[in-house]
């Protein structure tokens, strides 16, 4: 019965997701719908929820409210169908019956799907309890709510529980206790199944993303590549937040690439917002998010020279990031306590530690052990990846122009620029903080990372299309 | 180079396809389905939240070790919504951590409620 009703909490959000991504992006194949609909629909559905928690502090107004907004959504854009679907095939097609590439990577593929299918019912099994942050910070949280007749944010809050991370944002907790409330029971095998569909959602955004934009033969290895990182598949279930955040980042930057391909229609930055938003509400990291955005596409926009569509890039995004960024400010200005990093960063201590040469040995050298050792493979894909990309970039046509890999590209650097900043400034043991979060940031923009690479080695498809 | 690119394609596929096996081969287990050590626990505190929840309180005072581990935070996440909260001398009620299923020793200043016979006992604090 729980199943059922859990099954059922995720019907209203799927059906305003597919609703939203049609509207905003009319001519998205179907299955790049499936994923992002379901990113969109429970973010809008967590974002209300936390927003609503946030205002009233209470369980009951927070599960109504965001349930009237979910069916009032659907509703809405039901009745003013306006735009007709108008479903477009994947731009690049290889030729009839396939390149030998294509099927050498799609056979991969799919035996690479089937044996990581298997593995992920063991990996499931084994993770129902959720790792350490599940229990001592993402479902406690969530519990907070689901159990609390009163107060719930309040409690949450509390000054003795400052080691579960009180100032960061509610939007897991959040979704995870709206599941709980639906199916009447606050099993962290719910949480699971969230990350689950987390972790099939970044996946499908990621591989339709390349689809799209590099062709079959690039999507189909790089389904491989991704599929089997121990270290993301393991993760997904270990009911973290950092899935969700790849998730939404992931989505973000997808939706500029395919825009800045030129070969959609619809309202894609606003699209992209939307996810922005949801990043932001997701974790503290996620905040600086939308900002490294914005800066990309101002630089993007500087470059290019495009000032009147890059602007209304610009607007359209900041549009989209509204939700997510009013549901944080209302956390942060009516509940959160200062965070401990932000709280003690002043710019003394900041150009005191930018001089301290040892603070940044030791980053830089977490950076490289950890470069070597992510992922947690058998076997390191890395060295053939870098030599793939070199034979690519050799055999590509010369005046090949692709525009697409400028975004992921800056948010990368932004990103990790931002993240590496944090480490300079923070008040915690330095070798503690990088031991204990490093792994996790990249595994945030691995996705990213991945749909970067592919965007900058050529594909067959490409090359026989220019 | 086109042949080259080819292999390449191939070889990364081939990795992909070992380290998929090797995620299987190492997260393969029997059986499934096994209840794991949290939800057992959460079984068997299940009346100590009632009485908890019964006192009409919020916040309740906790002792545990000498040192804050993950027991702490797994001992919240089964007890909630009432707040541990770690060594507070303000709160009436205090919960006590004792690991083991010892007959419970009153800490100085703290009187008996109920030992729930899970490793945690309720005292109230003498006034």
């Amino acid at each position: 019965m729980s199943a059922v009703l859990f099954g059922l909490s995720c019907l209203a959000p799927m059906v305003a997701g597919w609703l939203i991504v049609t509207r905003l992006w009319p001519d998205v194949p179907r299955t790049f719908r499936l994923g992002l609909s379901w990113m969109a629909g429970i973010g809008i559905g967590g974002t209300v929820y936390f927003a609503t928690l946030s205002l009233w502090d209470s369980r009951t107004i927070s599960l109504v409210f965001s349930e009237t907004v979910l069916v009032g959504v659907s509703a809405i854009l039901w009745i003013r169908k306006g735009t007709r679907t108008i479903e477009q095939p994947y731009a690049i097609s290889a030729p009839a019956g396939g390149t030998l590439e294509t099927k050498i990577t799609g056979f991969g593929f799919v035996l690479t799907a089937l044996i990581v299918a298997g593995a992920f019912v063991f990996i499931f099994d084994s993770s129902t309890q959720g790792g350490w942050d599940a229990t001592a910070m993402w479902n406690l949280k969530a519990r907070f709510i689901a159990r609390s007749d009163s107060s719930p944010v309040a409690r949450i809050v509390d000054s003795y529980l400052g080691d579960t991370h009180p100032d960061y944002p509610l939007l897991l907790p959040s979704i995870i206790a709206r599941s709980w409330q639906y199916a009447g029971v606050e099993s962290t095998t719910i949480s699971e199944v969230i990350g689950g569909l987390f972790t099939f959602s970044t996946f499908l955004v990621t591989f339709c993303a390349i689809r799209l934009l590099s062709g079959r033969t690039h999507a189909f290895l790089l389904g491989c590549i991704l599929l089997s990182t121990p270290f993301f598949l393991r993760h997904g279930v270990s009911q973290y937040a950092d899935i969700e955040l790849a998730c939404f980042i992931t989505a973000t930057v997808s939706m500029f690439c395919i825009s800045d391909c030129g070969k959609h229609s619809g309202h894609l930055p606003l699209l992209a917002g939307l996810f922005a938003g949801f990043a932001a509400c997701t974790k503290n990291e996620g905040i600086l998010f939308p900002l490294v955005v914005v800066c990309a596409r101002i630089l993007l926009m500087l470059i290019r020279r495009n000032y009147k569509d890059g602007m209304r890039e610009i607007v359209q995004f900041g549009v989209g990031v509204l939700p997510g960024l009013m549901a944080l400010l209302l956390f942060k200005v009516l509940h959160a306590p200062p965070s401990e990093i932000v709280n003690e960063a002043t710019l003394g201590l900041w150009l005191s530690r930018m001089q301290n040469g040892a603070q940044h040995f030791t980053i830089w050298k977490y950076v490289f052990r950890e470069i070597r050792s992510f992922g947690s493979w058998w076997l390191y894909p890395m060295p053939f990846m870098i030599l793939y990309l070199i034979v690519s970039r050799i055999t590509a046509p010369p005046r090949m122009s692709k525009t697409a890999w400028a975004m992921p590209a800056l948010v990368l650097l932004g990103m990790m620029a931002a993240d590496y900043m944090v480490y300079v400034i923070t008040p915690i043991d330095l070798q503690w903080h990088l031991q204990t979060s490093l792994s996790r940031l990249m595994l945030q923009l691995w996705p990213t990372a991945l749909v970067f690479y592919f965007l900058i080695a050529p594909s067959g498809e490409q090359m026989n299309a220019s | 180079m086109k042949i080259l690119r080819t292999i390449l394609m191939a070889t990364l596929v081939l990795v992909s396809l070992t380290n998929a096996a090797q995620i299987l081969w190492s997260s393969y287990h029997r059986p499934l389905l096994e209840h794991h050590a949290l939800w057992r626990r959460e079984v068997s505190v299940l009346h100590t939240r009632e009485v908890l929840n019964g006192l009409g309180v919020s916040r309740i005072g906790y002792v545990a070790g000498p040192f804050l581990d993950f027991s702490d935070f797994e001992n919240q996440f089964l007890l909630t919504p009432v707040i541990l909260r770690r060594n507070s001398p303000d709160e009436s009620f205090v919960l006590v951590y004792f690991r083991d299923n010892d007959p419970p020793v009153p800490p100085p200043g703290l009187t008996l409620v109920e030992d729930f016979h899970n490793g945690f006992a309720l005292f109230r604090r003498i006034p």
